[in-house]
This record gives C-alpha cells, structure tokens and sequence, in this order.
C-alpha cells in the first residue's frame, strides 16, 4: 500500500506516525524525510485532519457521557450440562426425528397387521369347529323310528329354535298346531289394531314389506330318515 | 473478588457455578463496548441499547464461547452484530441514520437550525457532519476508526480483537482516513 505519488512512504508507516504508534528510531528517520517531501507532507495534513475530527467529535460528545449501568439478567443463565438440554438436544435433531416418525409408522402398521391376523385366525376357529358326534341306537324295526327321532331332537346340539320347529313326528304334529313358530309368537307380541302412545299419538303400525326374515335352521325330516336309512342299511 | 482473573477464567466460572463472574467482565469492558457503539451508531441512546443488548446476549451464550478466541473478540463481535442490527432495525422504521448521507445532510442543516441554540458553534456542525461521514463508512472501516479513537486501542490490540493481521489494521485506517477527509472536504478544519 504505497501513498502513490512519490513510492516514498507506506500509507501504513503513515498512520503510524499519525497516532504515534512508530517505533522511535523508525520516527525519526520518517519527521527528516517529511520535512523534505512535499507530497507526503500534503498527505500527512489530510489524514491529520480526519483523524482531528473524529477526534473532537469523540471528546465533544461522547467523553462527557457517563457510562451507563447494563443491567444483566443473571437469574436465567443456560446451564451448557443441563440434563433437559442435552435430552432436547438429541430427540430434536432432524434425523432423530424422521427416524422416530418412521418407526411410529412402523409400530402402527405391526399393530394392524396383528389385529387383522388375529381376527382371522378367530373366523377360521369358528368355520373349523367340528360338528358333535351324533351316537344313534341302531333301530331294530321301522317303529323305532319315532323314538330315535325324539332322541335326535333331545340332544344337546340342536338349539331352541330347532325345538321351535319340531319334527312331523305323531307326537310333535299335534304339539306344533299348539307350538307358535317364532314368527307366530313375535306376530302375537305386535300390537293388534290401533295402539296409542303414552303421550296418546297412534303407534306405527307394521308396514308391508317390513317382514322379519326368520333363517331356518332345523334339521330336516327328510335327511333324518335318510340317515336312518342309511344305519340299516 | 474477581479482579485478578483473566477474562477467560471469569467467563469459565460463570458458566461453571458463578454467574456474577460476568459482572467483572462488564465492568472491565462496559465503556469500550459502549465507546464502540457511540462510534458506530452516533446517537447516545442508541448506542445505549446496543451496548446492553451485547452484554445480555453475551451473558445468554456464554456456554456456547470457546476458548480458542479471547473474550474482548468475542464481545467486540457481539457488539458490532447489535450496532448493526439496531441499525437495520431503525432503517426500517425510516428513521435518520449517519449511513443515510445523500438526505442526511440536508436533514441534518434542518436539524441544527431547529433543535440548537442560536449560538450554536461551527464545531458543533463540524462533530455533525463527521458524525455522518465515519457514519458512512463501511462498517470493516469504521470499526477499526471507532476502537482507535474511541476505545483508544493500539494496532496491535486492534488486530488482535479482530483476529486480522496488523498491515490489515493499518491500511484499513489508512483507507478511511482517505475516505474521511474526501467527505469532509468541504468542512473547514484548523490546525494546529
């Protein structure tokens, strides 16, 4: 950084010299050669002008200012150990937590995948259950048929709406004229005729088309003979 | 108490178990940093906020200072990142500013005429528009004009607080000198 001019001087040794910052022997030698360079002497009354006026303005204005009290908050220093730091620190990084998101997503979709298993296996266990062993006494003439039907229909299997719809057996044919069906005995509840409410409006009476669909499950007579059959045979 | 510790074991202890520790560091450097930002900023309250906004947030990350840079770096550091930030912050409230020299100026005549006594000197308009022209400096330049006038730093303590070479320092000072004087040029100055 040469002055220009004259190569002569260094703008460094210059402020140097400005602000009294030049070794002693090194400012001695510089005041001989700016007594006899014009143009480091124009160069040194420039800079020592602005360095004048900062001058000033700094002791016109700020050295009469007090120095003000900064008030520091010592109550809330941040802890570099603090344990909660630290554990902030290492859940909230963001690869931490696209690793935690991923294996969030991961848990839920095992917990589904196990949920839906298992409801499975159970729709399987249900279809797998085996039907219970039916022991029959082998009838020894046509008019054991009757007895061995009424022992079918007492056995522990058959449920109560089987029993709702008896067999056409002699007996049970005159039982089932006095035996309501299921949808005989619901029929029975339903209000007859124009029923009133508690607050005394008319009660809905059954539509057609609102039938109750009543799934039959009974055994059927005609298989039981051909079971039958089939033992004698 | 804590007087004979270097400013490194004060901000060691602070961090560690005394807190007040930052006290002596305050005290020690509270008119520097206040001198840097009066240079910097040119208006007394300014300079004001941003010296208490240094130490404070110097103060909140002392765990984060390490112990390769000295302490008087760091706050210099600190405190030049709030002069500007204060700065910014006034920029966009469009308030008067040095760095504003174009209007600032005019403003500036207005001003005086408006707010000074009748006897006003001219050496009181002089510290005005030097105001304005370190104010417009570049802040690499006038930092290091405002430690050497106003913090009264030596070159090398310069250097050493701006962790930049001592030619660097000079030649900075050089260059806003050059710049000054070409702002002021118009400014009559007696000498001597």
């Amino acid at each position: 950084m040469r002055n220009g001019k004259d190569s002569c001087l260094f703008g460094e040794e210059l402020v140097s010299y400005i602000y009294d910052e030049l070794p002693t022997s090194e400012r001695h030698s510089f005041e001989s050669h700016l007594l006899n360079c014009s143009s480091c002497t124009a160069e040194f009354a420039e800079l020592s002008v602005s360095r004048l006026g900062v001058y000033e303005w700094h002791r016109d204005e700020f050295v009469p200012l007090e120095t003000p009290r900064f008030a520091i908050p010592y109550v809330s220093p941040e802890p570099v150990s603090s344990w909660l730091r630290a554990v902030r620190g290492f859940v909230f990084t963001p690869a931490r937590l696209s690793f935690a998101g991923g294996a969030f997503a991961l848990a839920i979709m095992a917990l589904g995948f196990v949920y839906l298993t298992d409801s499975n296996s159970g729709a399987v266990a249900v279809n797998q259950v085996e039907a219970p062993v039916i022991e029959l006494a082998r009838p020894e003439n046509p008019t054991d048929v009757a007895k061995v039907a009424s022992e079918v229909s007492a056995d522990k299997f058959i449920t109560d709406k089987v029993l709702a719809q008896p067999m056409l057996t002699k007996e049970n044919s005159e039982k089932s004229e006095r035996r309501p069906t299921l949808v005989q005995a619901k029929a029975a509840q339903k209000p007859s005729g124009r029923q009133l409410t508690a607050r005394g409006n008319p009660v809905k009476a059954p539509r057609l088309g609102t039938f109750e669909e009543v799934e039959d499950t009974s055994l059927r007579l005609a298989d039981l003979v051909a079971d039958i059959d089939s033992y004698r045979k | 108490m804590f007087t004979d510790l270097t400013d490194e074991k004060l901000v060691e202890l602070a961090v560690r178990s005394e807190p007040e520790a930052f006290g002596e560091i305050v005290k020690r450097w509270e008119r520097k940093i206040f001198a840097l930002c009066f240079g910097m900023l040119g208006r007394e309250d300014d300079a004001r906020d941003a010296a208490q906004e240094a130490f404070v947030a110097a103060y909140k990350n002392l765990g984060n200072f390490r112990g390769d840079a000295k302490v008087s770096s760091w706050l210099h550091r600190i405190a030049v990142n709030q002069c500007l930030t204060i700065k910014r912050r006034a920029r966009t409230r469009a308030e008067e500013f040095l760095d504003d020299e174009n209007h600032g100026e005019d403003r500036v005549f207005v001003a005086a005429a408006a707010h000074s006594p009748s006897n006003r000197t001219e050496e009181a308009e002089r510290n005005v528009l030097v105001r304005q022209a370190v104010g417009s400096l570049p802040v690499d330049l006038r930092q290091v004009v405002v430690m050497k006038e106003f913090e009264d730093m030596t070159f090398q303590e310069i250097s050493d607080t701006l962790e930049i070479p001592l030619s660097t320092v000079k030649s900075r000072l050089y260059t806003a000198l050059k710049q000054l004087r070409s702002k002021l040029e118009r400014v009559p100055m007696e000498i001597g």
